[in-house]
């Protein structure tokens, strides 16, 4: 373990890197490190949770500079405030999840993005007969639908499903009332499934 | 009727929830510009903290600068003993000044009023200076 904290970068077996095989209990040691300026420590957690702070903040923003941009902000944030940080068994990822999630409304509220309904560069194409079985594939049709949708029908299926908040929680954050949140939800889910046709069935028979 | 929409909508939220699960799961494996980011952040940081060391250090090189006029706890005194000097040096000369005016004429008309209600002075020896008719100026030439 010690050693995947001080290499940090180089990759192992697999593509990923030792900094993403480390486990989350030596986080908060890493924290600590951070908290005394550790740029190797902060490096090795910001390898290690950038890809997926990444894909919640396209989620939520829906370009890729914006969500860059939130990103920088949310460790920026860890490694200005990591000494006043309690790092939970599950690591910090919750934590920058969660200012992940909050800088990326506090930006769509405050309209500093630029307006990129016209911009988003994915369509989602029709699955080819051997792209169901590639998981990771698949992975990128859904982004790519969820990334389609009108901006509230987006957020609210980000915040809903993907960052499993409650309902109420929901409604709270984009300021509007739960019913209608419930209708931003149904309209996301529909076009959600309208994009996704083609793997809609291929979804079911996959399983869990 | 009813039930077959039922049906539909347990189907769909199945295949939704499929969905996010699989995108959850890949969400690490989409690394695209990640690294660059990473190292776009760990610079900044880097940089942020070196000019936060720069600035304390500035700040530790700074020397006080001394005050040139004392302050107000020191200057009191100061102006208190100024301000009796003062005070001494006016009530000297307000006695001189009297002295002086009263041997040149105000003090003997007021020994000439005294005297006309019958007060003496003690005589010319107490105070020579007073008994004659001689000015001050004439009488401090004679004695020298």
């Amino acid at each position: 373990m010690l050693r995947a904290i001080t290499t940090g970068t180089s990759e192992v077996a697999g593509g990923r890197s030792e900094a993403e095989v480390a486990a989350p209990q030596d986080e908060a040691d890493l924290v600590a490190r951070i908290a005394r300026g550790d740029a190797i420590a902060f490096r090795l957690i910001a390898e290690r949770h950038t890809p997926v702070l990444l894909a919640v903040a396209r989620r939520l923003v829906g370009e890729e500079a914006e969500a860059e941009d939130v990103v920088q902000d949310a460790l920026m944030r860890l490694w200005r405030s990591a000494g006043g940080l309690e790092v939970t068994e599950a690591g910090v990822r919750p934590w920058l999840r969660r200012v992940v999630t909050n800088l990326a409304i506090d930006r769509l509220r405050s309209g500093r993005r630029t307006d990129v309904t016209d911009t988003v560069p994915e369509i989602a194409e029709p699955a080819s007969q051997g792209a169901l079985s590639d998981e990771r594939e698949l992975s990128r049709r859904v982004e790519a639908a969820v990334r389609e949708l009108p901006e509230r029908q987006r957020i609210a299926i980000a915040l809903f499903h993907f960052e499993e908040l409650s309902q109420r929680e929901v409604a709270e954050r984009m300021g509007v009332s739960e019913d209608a949140l419930e209708s931003l939800l149904a309209r996301g889910r529909r076009a959600l499934k309208k994009a996704l046709a083609g793997e809609w069935r291929g979804l079911l028979e996959a399983g869990p | 009727m009813s039930q077959d929409r039922d049906e539909r909508s347990r189907t769909d939220e199945a295949a939704l929830a499929r969905a996010v699960e699989i995108a959850r799961r890949h969400e690490a494996s989409a690394t695209a510009g990640s690294r660059a980011l990473v190292d776009r952040v760990v610079a900044a940081a880097v940089a942020e903290r070196a000019s936060e060391v720069a600035s304390g250090a500035a700040d530790a090189r700074v020397v006080p600068m001394r005050r040139a006029v004392p302050p107000l706890v020191v200057r009191a005194p100061i102006r208190r003993r100024a301000a009796f000097e003062v005070a001494a040096l006016l009530a000297a000369s307000l006695v001189a000044g009297i002295y002086v005016g009263g041997l040149s004429g105000s003090l003997s008309t007021a020994l000439d009023v005294a005297s006309a209600f019958g007060i003496e002075p003690a005589g010319s020896e107490v105070f020579p200076l007073l008994a004659g008719d001689d000015t001050a100026a004439d009488q401090l030439e004679d004695a020298l």
